[in-house]
């Protein structure tokens, strides 16, 4: 007699091998989403602002000091700006016009005028430094005013030299963005984890409700006939589900993060939201295949499932800002607490921040789970 | 009967209003091959999945060489071959991948596998053909390869339901040949069917089944003798057949003669196999040539008939 894992190996693999030579499981599991993911990420990401080109003429020593100290200073050290320095205003509006810098800034000789110039192809880069000349300017303004206030309470020394002290000491205050929502992963992860977790609930249907096609073909009693217990093809199913559902998740995050730069946070983290995501969906399609009495009804009903849970748990647009109900349904969704997880790892928070999320993660699996298995026993028995 | 490997008693099963088993009990011995006759509809498939653990029943109990059935439990499945009416069967897989699926769930493994899976496969006659994958085999040998799956085990009891339902008259030969041969190396084999010349031709004894109920059950001259039907001899002769009648009506065991024209007779006898030698005697003794000589044993259709008041339907 088969060891009860040798019986469950058995049924396990035999069905994982056949869906996974299944066209339509490796469309669900692997081609529709990483298709619709890589649309969407470019819909939604908009044009790419890394290492802009940008020239300057820095005519003007203390302005030039506090463009170069400032602005441009951080944006070159996120890499958001390549900055070269041109010698005259005519070499940089040569390098702009020909495309060679997308952007440039010439500080005036007599300091008073930062001159903006801009590539009409790269309206991103023209806006980053007309918003760099401008905070420029207004610190070379508050420098002039210090100087100046200097001045005329006695003050004796060279308002040149001045005037570069206060440059040299300026410390821009610290700007955090507190408006709802700023905590939020960026759009290219956010895509890829609402598509995943989409189709994730597509995905884990091929295992678990393989049960009522193989009661419609007759495979199951003759399963049942062999010395197998009905809970090792329970178990065998639920298995297979699980393993889809960790192979289309697990591609979706190295697809994404591979090909689309996606950034979902610590894996360990990752690892522990996906474990109980695909829990939570297999759960859910237990509970399906429990209560359906046919393949074609169980697939109907799978699919209306994982489309509501995923328009209300957010895999498309989040439904928590919309306030009132739509916020509160959100919440029974694992696709929200999904996507919960990302967003509290987000600013190099460890694995530890998702903790909350998963456990809400299984708690959903374990309230629509246990009565689905209880149901799904019953359709082997049936 | 000696200890028997089947062992059926009192199995009862409703559905709602539905009485589809009432009351089924026999007994099937070791080595003998045992019909379930009857329409679709009888109770034949429902009887078959309680006698396999796979269906609760409302009552009864099924025993296979001392070991209890039940549902739930696994106790005793190894003893059981069962094939399902339908092409339980993997259509992606080849005939050897099915077979080494099912081979797993029953414990074999290995060379032991390989060995009953070759062996089974050419009982079947599907060796050639064992590498295809299953949806590309044809009907028949799709049935024969669903037969191979049950027996390749080797199972004490192998219960086949309709085995041969809706394949050509090449393949169902072959599928009775292969099940007369299991007969034949000692499986008990409990074969249901709507066919009757199936079970005239495989089974040693016959239960005939219908609306959920058996209502006769033994070998087939024991049911023939149940509707007092006889044996019918018919017999082409050279001369007079009414010279030929009045010959045979010397024979105590022919019960009528009747001649159906100048040169035919038809006989009723008890017994034809026993009496034709002394028939022919006679025959020649009264200067009677025979030109044909044709027996024909009563059917079991004719006792569907008589018992049930119906045609057996299909």
């Amino acid at each position: 007699m088969a060891s009860p894992a040798a019986h469950v190996w058995t049924l396990f693999w035999r069905d994982f091998r056949a869906r996974l030579r299944d066209r339509s499981a490796i469309v669900l599991a692997i081609l529709a989403p990483a298709a619709l993911v890589t649309v969407l990420s470019f819909l939604v990401a908009g044009p790419d602002v890394q290492e802009i080109p940008v020239g300057v003429v820095a005519a003007d020593a203390p302005v030039s000091e506090a463009l170069e100290q400032g602005p441009l200073a951080s944006l070159q050290d996120d890499d958001t700006l390549t900055v070269t320095t041109y010698d005259d205003e005519g070499a940089l509006r040569t390098a702009v016009t020909d495309g060679d810098e997308e952007a440039g800034i010439v500080v005036a000789a007599d300091g008073r005028s930062v001159i903006v110039l801009t590539n009409p192809g790269s309206p991103v880069a023209g806006a980053i430094a007309e918003a760099v000349s401008r905070s420029t300017a207004l610190t070379v303004d508050g420098v002039g005013q210090a100087v100046v206030a200097s001045q005329a309470l006695g003050g004796s020394g060279d308002p040149q030299a001045l005037a570069q002290q206060l440059v040299a000491a300026a410390s821009p205050a610290e700007v955090v963005d507190a408006t709802e929502g700023s905590d939020a992963i960026d759009p290219r992860t956010q895509v890829a984890a609402g598509m995943a977790t989409f189709f994730l609930f597509f995905t884990v249907q091929f295992g678990v409700l393989g049960l009522l096609e193989e009661r419609r073909e007759g495979t199951l009693a003759r399963i049942l006939a062999a010395p197998v217990p009905a809970w090792q093809v329970l178990v065998s199913k639920v298995l297979v589900s699980f393993a889809l559902g960790l192979v289309s998740m697990g591609f979706m995050v190295g697809f994404s993060s591979l090909l689309l730069g996606a950034d979902w946070g610590d894996p360990l983290g990752v690892a522990l939201l996906v474990v109980s995501g695909v829990t939570a969906a297999v759960a859910t399609v237990s509970l399906v295949a429990g209560l359906a009495r046919n393949p074609e009804q169980a697939g109907a009903i799978q699919a209306g499932v994982a489309l509501v849970l995923g328009i209300v748990g957010g895999a498309f647009f989040s439904m928590a800002r919309a306030g009132g109900a739509a916020a509160w349904a959100t919440k029974l969704t694992p696709h929200y607490w999904f996507n919960e997880g990302l967003v509290r790892m987000t600013g190099g928070q460890d694995w530890t921040a998702v903790a909350g999320p998963v456990a809400a993660l299984l708690l959903f699996a374990a309230v629509v789970g246990i009565p689905g298995l209880v149901l799904a026993g019953r359709v082997i028995r049936a | 009967m000696a200890s028997p490997t089947l062992r059926v008693q009192g199995l009862r099963k409703s559905f709602g209003d539905l009485q589809a088993v009432d009351d089924l009990s026999f007994e099937v011995a070791p080595g003998e091959t045992f019909g379930l006759l009857g329409p679709n509809g009888a109770g034949k498939t429902t009887s078959i999945s309680m006698i396999c653990g796979l269906l609760d029943r409302d009552d009864g109990e099924v025993e296979v060489e001392g070991t209890a059935i039940r549902p739930g439990s696994i106790r005793g499945r190894e003893l059981i071959g069962y094939v399902p009416q339908e092409i339980a069967l993997y259509p992606e897989l080849s005939g050897r991948d099915n077979l080494v699926f099912f081979a797993r769930l029953y414990g074999l493994k290995g060379a032991e596998a390989k060995a009953r899976i070759d062996e089974t496969l050419e009982v079947v006659g599907l060796t050639e053909r064992a590498g295809d994958p299953v949806v590309d085999y044809s009907g028949g040998m799709q049935r024969r390869l669903n037969i191979a799956a049950g027996m390749l085990h080797q199972p004490r009891l192998l219960i086949l339901d309709e085995p041969t339902v809706g394949i050509d008259p090449q393949s169902r030969n072959a599928i009775l040949e292969a099940v007369a041969a299991l007969g034949e190396s000692g499986m008990s084999v409990l074969y249901t069917t709507h066919y009757m010349e199936e079970a005239e031709r495989l089974c040693r004894r016959v239960g005939i089944v219908d609306h959920g109920r058996l209502l006769a059950l033994g070998t087939r001259r024991e049911l023939v003798a149940l509707v007092d039907q006889h044996d019918r001899i018919t017999i082409r002769v050279t001369g007079q057949a009414a010279a030929a009648a009045e010959a045979l009506h010397r024979l105590d065991e022919v019960i009528q003669v009747d001649a159906t024209d100048d040169q035919t007779l038809e006989c009723m006898v008890a017994t034809a196999s026993s009496l034709l030698p002394r028939l022919v005697g006679e025959l020649d003794r009264a200067g009677v040539g025979i030109v044909d000589l044709r027996v024909a044993e009563p059917s079991l259709d004719s006792v569907f008939l008589h018992i049930t008041g119906t045609a057996l339907r299909d």
